[in-house]
């Protein structure tokens, strides 16, 4: 597939920064002072988005998940299926670093995306999650969450720490399933998804979702489980 | 002088200290009435986040806090936030400019470059501050994972807000 295909991984990770910049994080309804908490759904949505494209491709593909405050992350910091350069068959690893195609950027991109990763100990905790997941205000919860987020993307640094660009870096999508990872967690504890109800109807451009469409992750075909067995039980 | 500078930069880790710091005049309270809160925000409004990612360390009353500061309450360390930053325009002329737009029939969202908000939670960092002040300066130190693109970029003047508060709640 050639790296202008809009089925591709350049053309939706452009919905991000470059050129579309479509991404939630800061913004308001015009007219309103207050800050709309549509960080969270926009990006449930995004991820959809790309692994539908994936599976188009290869059909039982699923995003995985970076936990940035587990044990081995302390260790290691960027798991090695994304840092390490080469694959295990010694070819270049995609996930370690993927092409910039932007010809309409101002000045055009055609570069690599490259990392700048700090020092693991000042990766977040579990203990910086658990305090998280402890609001029962959704606000504050996503406050909280998206501050650890801001916070990652700064800790990979390069590519990772623009959001014009983040999302090229494959490791973009692994901290977004942990952060999309975690609220969901949070959700497990409230029936009604603990989501502000004056604002089920905002629509998050460019998907054809509103907020309401994308609560429920298995409606859109995934959960996180740890954890799985499963029993096929006929007549 | 140059020598200097160059010496510096050659020692730097890749969280590097920068010159450009933000502190506040004096916040005052009533410290009767502080004693009692539940809870202690500290808020940043209208944050710029359209350069460079930074972790904002912030202190109360240590107006010469520096990114070698020690991060205890000792030295007056309540806490950071971080900004994910635009990274720089990649537009034409006027492309990042947040232009207000009145319209009433203009739905869409406001430019994405618009001011925003951050705040978090210094209730037992406050409480244990209050016995000693009754009023407060708060110094935001930026610190950067700088890197080779970042060349063109300034990074003297990252701290751009509108207001700082400090708010607190009771039960």
């Amino acid at each position: 597939m050639k790296i202008s295909d809009n089925r591709g991984f350049n053309y939706v990770a452009g919905f991000h920064g470059v050129p579309q910049f479509k991404c939630w994080h800061h913004w308001r309804r015009r007219g309103e002072q207050r800050l709309l908490p549509l960080f969270l759904p926009w990006h449930r949505a995004y991820l959809y988005w790309l692994e539908q494209d994936l599976k188009d491709q290869v059909a039982d593909i699923t995003l995985p998940w970076w936990d940035w405050s587990s044990e081995i992350s302390r260790d290691e910091g960027i798991p090695k299926a994304f840092s390490e350069k080469k694959d295990p068959s010694g070819n270049p690893n995609p996930l370690y670093k993927s092409h910039i195609f932007v010809p309409t950027a101002t000045p055009p991109l055609d570069e690599d995306t490259f990392r700048n990763e700090q020092d693991t100990s000042l990766l977040p905790t579990k203990n910086d999650v658990d305090a998280v997941l402890r609001n029962t205000n959704f606000s504050d919860f996503e406050d909280d969450l998206e501050e650890i987020h801001d916070n990652i993307h700064g800790w990979v640094g390069g590519s990772m720490q623009r959001v014009a660009v983040a999302a090229f870096d494959p490791i973009f999508w692994a901290h977004h399933c942990m952060i999309d990872r975690i609220w969901r967690i949070w959700q497990t504890d409230r029936a009604d998804l603990g989501f502000p109800v004056d604002l089920l109807d905002e629509v998050l451009e460019p998907f054809p979702f509103k907020v309401r469409d994308v609560l429920e992750v298995k409606s859109l075909g995934y959960d996180y489980a740890s954890t799985s067995s499963e029993i096929i039980v006929s007549g | 002088m140059k020598k200097h500078i160059s010496a510096i930069n050659k020692k730097a880790s890749k969280r590097r200290e920068l010159q450009t710091y933000t502190t506040s005049a004096p916040l005052k309270f009533d410290i009767k009435k502080i004693e009692k809160f539940d809870r202690a925000d500290i808020e940043f409004h209208g944050v710029d986040h359209s350069g460079v990612s930074y972790e904002g360390r912030v202190f109360l009353n240590n107006p010469r806090a520096n990114a070698k500061t020690p991060k205890t309450l000792e030295y007056g360390y309540v806490g950071s936030y971080h900004i994910f930053g635009h990274g720089g325009c990649f537009g034409d002329i006027g492309h990042c400019d947040v232009v207000k737009q009145n319209r009433h029939y203009d739905f869409r969202p406001e430019h994405p470059l618009t001011a925003g908000f951050k705040r978090f939670i210094i209730t037992d960092q406050l409480r244990e501050l209050c016995k000693k002040y009754s009023e407060f300066t708060v110094t935001v130190v930026p610190i950067v994972n700088t890197d080779r693109k970042m060349k063109s970029m300034d990074l003297t003047n990252i701290i751009k807000f509108g207001k700082i508060a400090i708010v607190t709640y009771e039960a």
